[in-house]
Order: structure tokens, then C-alpha cells, then sequence
């Protein structure tokens, strides 16, 4: 019997630090996808306002922006984004529980809001007007903060499926 | 203040231990004397032909100084709307040529509050260490929001007209290219704010008749050679990307179309580093030295920096030295890098002297001169 319990108690662990190890890679996954998204975004918003004052921004100019954004700014959004999915997606848990509404919006709406006050903050705090040039538009500002509530979405699905 | 009758030798420095050089060129030895201190983020500086100084504060406030750095007159000027915060205040004072017959001078400031300001410009008359008569002259259009990137120094031309640098208001930078507005441009004007008629755009639809030049981010340093006939500015890149320039009427710097400087985030502000008819700058700064202040030296102590420019650097907390031969950097020397202070503004003095002011709120002048021969 004491072998039973031993081997169940083994088998429950096991079971709880697989979920705790897929949670923690959802997280990051979901994480690395929001942040790229946001950068190609953001790239996008930069390169239409350069187009718009010259004759013509090249396919190649335009590929090369993108892949210099997504290995030089994504590491800025990472920063930016990774407190706000994860407390959004705290208190989604927290709140689905206790209100019994729906997870999924609950983090998507946490992540997009609490994006757009981690902007305002910042910008209220950093020495220079708007940190993220793309977010100096209420467009842009949504648009990016449309990436952080991806990076809930996509952890809910991934956790989702897993568990 | 206090005052340094007997202005301490701060450090003898000499050129092996103090100066960092591109080119293995060697700096003159020299002696660096503090002036005066306790002044409240000193922005730049102007010599009254008595040999005394004007200091503005970018907090508000107009020091009059003598020579030996004794306060001799502190005053508020009453500037209209004048508005301090952030990167903007008092900023510039320029004593133009006719100052010792009328008395009238010069000041840039930021003009607004918080939702709306802009850099404007007032003339004063300075009589009996008093600022009287202040009329503004000019506003730079439009307002924006936001306390940054106004530019603000200025150069008076042979012909007395007056060239002020402006900034692109940091959350405006598109605008540097938009010839209708001020934003990101270097102006010309007179002395009483009228536009000159041979102004490059001054009967161009579409361009604001005031623009000398365009393409600009934040210009912070201006000087003219004379004797080659050059006018040299300098600006702010974002990160990287910050630029010496030889200013000519009508030109685009490119701002933000083609820049070496990257935003502060680490995205690419633009996919050009340069473009067709955009004008490249003669030196930049990766990573950025935040140039702020800039002096052509043509003065009796150092014969051998004739014609050379100093720049001060905020970021950079140094004095670059270039070594200019007919309109190239030959040269590049960092002097002061040993106080470790964002320096402000650099001036020649009327005894051949370099005068630097630091940036802080207890900023401090320096003076550099030769090191004295030793006696035999």
C-alpha cells in the first residue's frame, strides 16, 4: 500500500511539473510571437510614413526594415510586453474563476489594455515625448496593442490544447 | 555664487593622458580654470564688449558675469509665455553686430505650455543690467505638444540677418520634410523679424518663406567660417546617426528620410542612410555623442587650433576637437573627458580663451587656456 501511495504521489508530481514546464513554454511562445507581431507591425507604421516622402520604398528596403526590426526592436517590445501578458493573464485566471466569464477575453481585453497603460506609462516616464514612434497614432497604439492581446490568445490556446 | 578671484587651476592636463584621437593627431597641452559654478543649467553664452558675459539658464534666468566670473546682474527676463520643462526654457543669447549702438540683443526661448509651444525668438534691449523693450519677433509654426527638440541657437550673417536652427518636436519627425511648416528647419530672418527677400523658398508655393534650410532633427551648433566662406551645423541623430553639416540655402539634410541613427527602441527609423538630393553630413557620430554647443576657433592663445571647431557633447561628456582643413575633418580629438559632465555650449572669448559651460543644475563655466611656459 505504501508502495501505491509513494508511486502515486511520484506520478502527481510528474504530472504538475509537465504543466507548470508547458504553462512556462506557452508563456514564452505566446511571448516571442506577440513581440515579432508587434515589430512587423510597428515596421510597417515606420516604413508608410518614410514612403509617403519619397518616390519609392524598394520590396528589398522594405523585406530588410522588417528583419532589422525583428532582431533590434523586438527585444524593446519583450520588454514591454512580458509583465503585461503575464499579469493579464494572472488575473484572467483570477477573474474566470470568480466571475465565471470567459478566460480567453478576459486576457485578450487585460493584455490590449494593460499594453496601451504600459505605454502611457512609459511615455509618461522616459525622457523623450512617445517611446515607439508607431504608437505616436491612436492607429498605432491599438494596432500594437492588437499584438499583446495575440500573445494571450495565442497561450490560451496553447494551454489549451496541452493540458 | 561664488567667486573664484583667483581662479583655481582645476587639473593640468596634458595631451598623452587626456585626449583620445581617430587620427593619432596630439592636442595642444592647456589649463582648465573654473570661472563660476551654481549655474542652473547653463545654455549658452555671449561676450558685451566690456569683456563681461551673458549666461542663460535654461530655467529662466539672464547672469551677467565679469570676466573673472563675479555675478554682476541676475535677472528674470519677462519673456512672453515663456515655458520651462523638459528640453525647453531660456535657451540662446546672441549679441548681434550692432549691439554697441543700440543695445539690442537676442533671445531664443520655448514659448507655450504643455498642450502647445513652439521656440520663439524676442529681442531686448540690455541697458544698466536690465532687459527692456522685449519684443517677439518671431514663433516658429506650428505649436506642438511635448517639451522637446527646439533647436534654438543662432548666427548672425555679414549682412545682419539672423540664422535660427529649430527641431522637429521629437513626435514629429515627418514634418522635417514638409517645406510648409518650421518643424525641423534652420530659418532666416533680420534683426526685427522680417523674412529677407533672398531667402531660398521666399516665392515658392507651398514652402514657408522663412526656411533656409530643411531636414533637420534638432540642431544644436552653428558657426560660420569666414575666412572660408562655410557654415557649419551640427545635430542631434536619434540613436547614432548625429551630424556635422556644411549648412547651404535651400538644402535638404534628409531628416528623417535618410538618417545613420536608429530609434531609441532599436527599430530603423528609416531604410535610407542617404537619398537622392538629400544632403549627407561631412561627419556623423555612431554611437551618438548628443552634440549641444559649437565654436570656430579663430582666437590669439592656440595658434595651433585655427579655424578648428569645438563641440560639446551631452552624452558624449566630452569637448571634440576637429582639425578642419578647407572644409573637412582632418582630425577628431575628445578634450575634458577626465570632469565627466555633459557639457553645453563652447565659445571663443575675446582674449583667445575657450570657454565651456557644463550642463547641470549646478553647471559650471570653464575656461581653457595655454599652459603656461615654463620659466627658464
Amino acid at each position: 500500500m505504501f508502495s501505491f501511495i509513494g508511486k502515486h504521489m511520484q506520478t502527481s508530481t510528474e504530472v504538475t511539473g509537465n504543466s507548470k514546464l508547458k504553462r512556462l513554454m506557452a508563456f514564452g511562445i505566446a511571448l516571442l510571437l506577440a513581440a515579432a507581431l508587434g515589430s512587423i507591425v510597428q515596421s510597417q507604421f515606420n516604413l508608410l510614413a518614410i514612403a509617403a516622402l519619397v518616390k519609392q520604398v524598394s520590396f528589398a528596403d522594405w523585406f530588410n526594415t522588417v528583419w532589422f526590426d525583428l532582431r533590434f526592436f523586438t527585444p524593446t517590445m519583450l520588454v514591454i510586453l512580458a509583465p503585461v501578458l503575464l499579469l493579464a493573464l494572472v488575473a484572467s485566471r483570477l477573474l474566470g474563476n470568480i466571475a465565471g466569464i470567459s478566460r480567453l477575453w478576459l486576457a485578450v481585453a487585460g493584455s490590449a489594455v494593460g499594453f496601451l497603460l504600459a505605454l502611457w506609462a512609459i511615455n509618461n516616464l522616459a525622457p523623450m515625448p512617445t517611446l515607439i514612434a508607431a504608437s505616436r497614432s491612436v492607429q498605432g497604439s491599438l494596432a500594437l496593442a492588437l499584438c499583446a492581446a495575440a500573445g494571450a490568445a495565442i497561450y490560451i490556446r496553447l494551454t489549451r490544447t496541452s493540458v | 555664487m561664488k567667486i573664484f578671484a583667483k581662479t583655481a587651476v582645476l587639473l593640468l592636463i596634458v595631451s598623452s593622458l587626456s585626449v583620445v584621437s581617430s587620427l593619432g593627431a596630439v592636442a595642444a597641452p592647456y589649463q582648465l580654470t573654473t570661472v563660476a559654478e551654481d549655474l542652473n543649467y547653463p545654455w549658452s553664452l555671449a561676450f558685451l564688449p566690456d569683456n563681461s558675459m551673458l549666461v542663460t539658464e535654461r530655467t529662466g534666468k539672464l547672469k551677467q558675469l565679469s570676466a573673472d566670473g563675479e555675478l554682476l546682474a541676475e535677472i528674470s527676463p519677462a519673456l512672453p509665455e515663456l515655458y520651462v520643462a523638459a528640453q525647453g526654457g531660456l535657451l540662446e543669447v546672441l549679441l548681434p553686430a550692432a549691439f554697441a549702438e543700440n543695445q539690442q540683443l537676442v533671445l531664443s526661448y520655448v514659448c507655450g505650455n504643455s498642450e502647445a509651444n513652439t521656440l520663439c525668438l524676442a529681442t531686448a534691449r540690455w541697458q544698466q543690467n536690465q532687459l527692456t523693450d522685449i519684443r517677439v519677433i518671431f514663433k516658429a509654426q506650428p505649436y506642438r505638444k511635448g517639451a522637446a527638440h527646439y533647436g534654438g541657437r543662432m548666427l548672425q550673417l555679414s549682412d545682419s540677418s539672423i540664422v535660427l536652427t529649430l527641431g522637429d518636436g521629437f513626435d514629429y519627425r515627418e514634418q522635417a520634410q514638409n517645406p510648409a511648416n518650421h518643424l525641423g528647419k534652420i530659418v532666416r530672418l533680420m534683426p526685427d523679424g522680417s523674412i529677407p527677400t533672398d531667402n531660398p523658398f521666399v516665392e515658392k508655393a507651398g514652402y514657408a518663406a522663412e526656411i533656409y534650410s530643411l531636414g533637420h532633427r534638432n540642431v544644436q551648433g552653428i558657426v560660420r567660417d569666414s575666412v572660408n566662406q562655410l557654415i557649419y551645423s551640427h545635430e542631434h541623430g536619434p540613436r547614432g546617426g548625429d551630424e556635422l553639416n556644411i549648412l547651404q540655402a535651400g538644402n535638404n539634410y534628409g531628416w528623417p528620410v535618410a538618417t545613420r541613427g536608429i530609434d531609441y527602441t532599436g527599430a530603423r527609423v528609416s531604410p535610407f542612410r542617404q537619398y537622392p538630393g538629400m544632403v549627407e553630413p561631412i561627419h556623423h557620430w555612431s554611437p551618438s555623442i548628443a552634440p549641444a554647443g559649437m565654436a570656430l576657433y579663430r582666437g590669439a592663445l592656440f595658434p595651433d587650433w585655427q579655424g578648428d571647431l569645438f563641440i560639446t557633447a551631452l552624452a558624449g561628456k566630452a569637448l571634440h576637437h576637429l582639425q578642419m582643413e578647407n572644409g573637412k575633418m582632418v582630425a577628431e580629438q575628445l578634450l575634458l573627458t577626465e570632469l565627466n559632465s555633459r557639457l553645453r555650449d563652447v565659445r571663443t572669448g575675446p582674449d583667445g580663451a575657450i570657454y565651456v559651460l557644463t550642463d547641470s543644475a549646478s553647471g559650471k563655466l570653464l575656461r581653457l587656456t595655454p599652459l603656461p611656459v615654463p620659466a627658464d
